[in-house]
């Protein structure tokens, strides 16, 4: 935290520039940091090629490959090349926009990426939209009384869906809708541009399976937080002044109590995001998740560090914009 | 507004009718060492347009006195007698209905106006909010009381300032948006539970004089608790002194400072430091205030007692007419 300005008298007008300049400052210290992540996280994903044992270009010709085939792809991918030279390399071509191709499928990696996303992103969305319709009426019920019935059902229900592992919440939904009703198909994706009501048909029981995962969490710390909020002194002035329960949770108790919600969704945002790997194999859906896991086993490193790179951005601008929510959410951020 | 209207002629609150009437009060925790009672047969009552005095110790009850009347008692609280706001009895009402008389008919502030503001909501709501709920008032109607009521409590600029949070108001600032929140539905009684205990001296007076000022204006009755007799001496028509959950005397302010009936309040009395005097050191009252989970069986205050005597061991004193007030001291002290 920056000192705070000496205290001089001062006009308003002549008191608002230093908080500009202060603000400026902060913003380029942001960016600052945000740089330094990515290029740390993108130097160490350019280094698994010393990391891990082997080289990969004995790995992509397989076990038949001669030494001087190898040598001959290492020398043309450049994996014989130092550390420093190859992350030069890879930055510079990844600010052009050129991530490189992908050794299995010789696709641009940026090309392939790009065609997952869309994917994961509706899957990621959904999925969280979810979980904060389920989990935030669940907590405002709760925490309206405390230890009550509705409470105990709900904290006991969190409860039991936190110790269910997303895959077997994935089986048992496909079983339930797809298997045994058929109101949803079982596995496979449908694009959004082939018509909405395939798509959601397809998008539905994968972002439900989702959700249950991260739902609970989401009630759990809105819960905390809402019955630490309720204990407050303004929610007791609130009350005194006759003010119904109902605005009082809504109007005076939710957002204060929303702060650390909004840091856990934003995390779970990113890091579903990133593609759920094990979701998306359970309904084969063509996401993110199950490209890295294609990516992996075949050392397919220009696609790894393709997706290495934009899990980093996303987790970057995630985290900015938690920030900016912040100053919205709580009016003593945006004075400081 | 005249006093007419606003109170629309009810039958319930002619001017005979005190606008605040406590019947044999108790109030007790359940604890592992038994019940804490914290009130003990606490009768007052509040005219129309009268301001009365609570002082006392912490511990003696007083705030627990102040939150039993506007309902803001723990859940574990057990109350017992009676309390009638402008003559209805609370305890006949429905809950909704208990809750929008105490809500409409009594205003409260508190200690600190930091803690009774919702951080994070803007102040022109919170001060506007009760008036829309209890007068139904319209969105654009509520904002011009508030800004109304904002200046009448001495806000500068108030119009600007709805939009601000309670963290850009200086302490007495903040009091006094309390005060405009307290004032928003035109309560017939205003309590003041130390409203100024943790403002500067300067602005102590400010807020006291201002309270004062409302009251005379508006017709209003008034509640003034304070554990400082200073603050209570001058601006209080009645005064009653709690002890041990108790109320120990009780009278006119003059005569229950001129010629005090109860031991405690003498000694409360002499412990208050003079200007015009140079004492050797300051009287202070021997021992501890009585612990409420351990009260004695007689006098409370016996313990402290230089004039306790076997008598006062059995049964708390009750309280009796003295010298124009009335007091619950077996053996009070001589005329200074």
């Amino acid at each position: 935290m920056t000192p705070a300005a000496p205290t001089v008298p001062a006009t308003t007008a002549a008191a608002e520039r230093p908080t500009r300049r202060r603000r400026h400052g902060r913003l380029l210290a942001r960016l600052a940091h945000l740089v330094g992540v990515l290029v740390l996280v993108t130097l160490a994903a350019t280094a698994l090629v010393d990391l891990l044992p082997g080289s990969p270009a004995a790995t992509i010709l397989g076990p038949t490959a001669t030494a001087e085939a190898i040598a001959e792809l290492e020398a043309e991918t450049g994996y014989d090349r130092p550390l420093p030279e190859r992350y030069a390399t890879w930055l510079g071509n990844a600010l052009t926009g050129d991530l490189g191709s992908s050794v299995q499928s010789n696709r641009p990696v940026l090309e392939q990426i790009l065609d997952r996303v869309p994917v994961t992103l509706e899957l990621t969305v959904l999925a969280l939209v979810m979980a904060l319709a389920a989990a935030v009426p669940a907590a405002l019920l709760a925490a309206h009384r405390e230890g009550g019935p509705a409470d105990r059902a709900a904290t006991g229900l969190a409860s039991g869906l936190l110790s269910v592992p997303v895959f077997v919440a994935g089986v048992l939904l496909i079983y339930a809708f797809a298997v045994v009703t058929g109101w949803f198909p079982v596995s496979g994706w449908s694009p959004l541009s082939d018509g909405l009501v395939d798509n959601l048909a397809f998008a539905f029981l994968p972002a439900l399976a989702l959700a249950i995962g991260e739902a609970p969490g989401f009630y759990r710390l809105l819960r905390g937080d809402l019955v630490h909020t309720l204990h407050q002194d303004f929610v007791r002035t609130a009350e005194v002044r006759g003010l119904p329960r109902r605005y009082v949770l809504l109007r005076h108790a939710l957002r204060p109590s929303s702060f650390s919600l909004l840091t856990v969704a934003a995390m779970t945002f990113g890091r579903l995001l990133a593609g759920s790997v094990v979701v998306e194999s359970l309904f084969a859906l063509p996401g993110l998740g199950a490209l890295a896991l294609q990516a992996i086993p075949a050392r397919d490193l220009p696609l790894i560090q393709g997706i290495v790179a934009l899990v980093a951005v996303v987790y970057v601008v995630v985290n900015m914009v938690v920030d900016a929510a912040y100053a919205v959410l709580d009016p003593r951020v945006r004075a400081a | 507004m005249t006093a007419a209207t606003r109170r629309g002629g009810d039958a319930a609150t002619d001017l005979a009718t005190p606008v605040l009437e406590v019947v044999d009060l108790g109030c007790a925790f359940p604890s592992a060492r038994g019940p804490v009672r914290a009130l003990s047969g606490v009768s007052l009552r509040v005219p129309r347009g009268r301001v009365l005095g609570i002082v006392g110790e912490s511990g003696s009850g007083k705030s627990t006195l102040a939150r039993a009347v506007v309902g803001a008692t723990p859940a574990t609280a057990e109350l017992t007698g009676g309390i009638r706001v402008g003559g209805a009895d609370l305890a006949e009402l429905p809950p909704a209905r208990r809750r929008e008389l105490r809500g409409r008919r009594i205003g409260m502030v508190f200690q600190d106006p930091m803690m009774a503001l919702n951080p994070v909501v803007p102040v022109g709501r919170q001060v506007a909010e009760a008036a829309r709920h209890h007068l139904g008032l319209s969105r654009r109607d509520a904002t011009e009381r508030a800004v109304s009521l904002l200046e009448q409590v001495g806000v500068p600029a108030a119009r600007s300032r709805l939009r601000s949070y309670p963290h850009q108001f200086s302490g007495g600032l903040r009091q006094r948006v309390t005060i405009a929140m307290a004032l928003s539905c035109d309560p017939d009684l205003l309590i003041a539970d130390e409203a100024t205990t943790a403002l500067d001296v300067t602005v102590q007076r400010q807020i006291l004089d201002l309270l004062a000022a409302l009251v005379a204006e508006r017709s209003m009755s008034m509640v003034l608790i304070s554990h400082d007799l200073g603050v209570v001496a001058g601006r209080t028509d009645e005064v009653a002194v709690m002890y041990g959950g108790r109320v120990v005397e009780h009278g006119p302010t003059r005569e229950v400072f001129h010629r005090p009936r109860h031991r405690y309040t003498r000694a409360l009395l002499d412990s208050v430091p003079r200007l015009d005097r140079v004492p050797d050191r300051l009287s202070a009252i021997p021992g501890q205030p009585p612990d409420p989970a351990a009260l004695p069986p007689g006098c409370a205050f016996g313990p402290r007692c230089p004039a306790t005597a076997e008598d006062c061991r059995s049964a708390p004193p009750r309280m009796v007419a003295v010298d124009g007030h009335r007091a619950a001291c077996l053996h009070p002290p001589e005329e200074p």
